[in-house]
């Protein structure tokens, strides 16, 4: 017997694998801002079109990196939910009082609201497929007789409008307040912790979000301002 | 000093209970919390009404029996220490004190401030034990265990079961009493033979009483009496990964039920 009955719909296994699928979706996000950082490279977007268009040239690689990430995703929100949903049967009377017990407790505004966090951060994710994906952009030759889109264009644009902005900031901003809790809890989900490390695991994995948060913010910002 | 009192009345298991007010007169600051409960209940006893029913047992914070929670913190604002130790020199003349008792759909209220925590004693029977030949008496230092390992194993085995990890949980999770059971037992040689059924076996029966998951808050160690550590629960997982992925023989027919 190899394989218990049971392990992805236990408890245990449940957050081992959410925890698994947030990590690879943290991944995704270090390669994206990585890749989006070459929207600075202040070239009239030479060096952000000719990466797009080389990962538009994947074809079937791409197709399936991202069909990859859609079922990794929708995996770790589906595990999340039901997970939250089975948590509000387990205490059916609510206390009258009850105050966080602080002392060595990680429960911060972040691990109260990842599910609220997690959520918008999807609506996010959709309608930011849509605008930079979906919309058609003007077409440069690329050199190599072949046409590439004006991504960068694009993106110059659609952040000359404060609002889309203010929404990406927001967005952003609510995807660190999920890192904040969710990088170092996914950690100990996976038994990646060890006696007097678990301080250090969450100030190690809010130092990562707001670096990360604060990398994305800086893109529109940046944008907004610069043209 | 004197103090407001809303204390949880709840005649029986099905019956709606609610708050109910009363005032805990002449408490001294050298009283324990439980004996404070003792002087209101006298008084209650006097007037003809029925005490407040709560549990407790050693009065010396070790055996687990007492708990309730205290203006929203199980076991009250002290660090570390059980509902018993907590001392009335920790409020002031004129506090208003919020008195519940544990809140878990796997702990039902069996009357006021007294819950049934029959759901830890499965979990340890599900595989809180270890086969061992009790025959005749081993020889001193036949079995080695490392002085780290036996440090932790008794940091783990501290537990007391009184169940605040799961009243301070907002998943009312009983992952960190179960991880404490789980290391201790897989930290110890004698505890090799059932070491992958074992976490298995008490996670599955964690689950099947009702227990919410953990969402690594902590909120349970900062509560916990004995300061069990989630590291505890990293390590629960650990073992359950072990036991559930890394294809290995084990034994039929043990953990029944
Ligand atoms: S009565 Fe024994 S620990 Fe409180």
């Amino acid at each position: 017997m190899s394989r218990r009955p049971g392990f992805l719909s236990s408890s245990v296994g449940t957050k081992i694998l959410i925890a698994i699928t947030g990590l690879l979706l943290f991944g995704f996000l270090i390669g994206h801002l990585v890749g989006n950082l070459q929207l600075l490279a202040g070239d009239g977007g030479k060096a952000f079109n000719i990466y797009a268009y080389r990962l538009e040239r994947l074809h079937y690689l791409l197709y399936a990196i991202e069909l990859g990430l859609i079922a990794i995703f929708l995996l770790h929100i589906f595990k999340a939910v039901s997970n939250y949903l089975g948590n509000q049967h387990a205490r059916p009377q609510a206390y009258a009082v009850k105050k966080p017990a602080g002392h060595t407790s990680q429960k911060s505004l972040a691990s109260t609201s990842m599910i609220l966090s997690g959520l918008t951060v999807f609506v996010f994710v959709v309608l930011h497929v849509r605008m930079f994906k979906y919309t058609p952009a003007e077409m440069l030759p690329t050199g190599e007789g072949t046409e590439m889109r004006n991504v960068y264009q694009l993106v110059v644009d659609a952040f000359q409008n404060p609002w889309i902005v203010g929404f990406y900031v927001l967005a952003v901003s609510l995807l660190g307040l999920h890192l904040s809790h969710g990088l170092a809890s996914a950690m100990q989900s996976l038994g990646a912790n060890a006696p007097g490390w678990t301080t250090r695991a969450w100030a190690t994995g809010r130092v990562i979000a707001v670096v990360l948060a604060a990398g994305f913010a800086a893109l529109p910002l940046y944008m907004f301002f610069a043209f | 000093m004197n103090l407001h009192l809303k204390v949880w009345r709840q005649a029986g298991p099905d019956t709606q209970g609610r708050l109910v007010d009363y005032e805990a007169q002449n408490i001294h600051t050298d009283m324990s919390f439980l004996e404070m409960l003792d002087v209101v209940n006298e008084d209650l006893i006097k007037k003809g009404e029925d005490p407040i029913a709560f549990d407790s047992d050693c009065r010396e914070g070790i055996c687990g029996t007492c708990g309730c929670v205290v203006n929203g913190v199980p076991h009250g604002p002290d660090r570390g220490t059980t509902v018993c130790q907590l001392h009335m020199r920790r409020f002031k003349d004129g506090d208003t004190i919020v008195i519940e008792p544990w809140r878990a759909r796997a702990f039902p209220i069996l009357k006021d401030l007294v819950v049934d925590r029959t759901a830890l004693d499965k979990i340890i029977s599900a595989g809180g034990y270890t086969s061992i030949n009790v025959g005749a008496a081993p020889d001193g230092n036949a079995i080695l265990v490392p002085k780290e390992a036996s440090d932790e194993a008794m940091n783990f085995a501290a537990c007391i079961g009184c169940g605040a990890c799961v009243a301070a949980c907002k998943n009312a999770s009983a992952a960190l009493f179960t991880s404490a059971k789980v290391s201790h037992l897989a930290l110890l040689p004698q505890g090799q033979v059932e070491r992958d059924l074992r976490v298995v076996a008490m996670v599955e029966t964690m689950d099947a009483a009702g227990f919410g998951a953990c969402s690594n808050e902590g909120e349970c160690e900062a509560v916990c009496p004995k300061g069990i550590k989630i590291e505890g629960i990293a390590r629960m997982n650990r073992e359950y990964l072990r036991a559930s992925v890394v294809p290995r023989p084990m034994p039929q027919g043990a953990f029944a039920g």
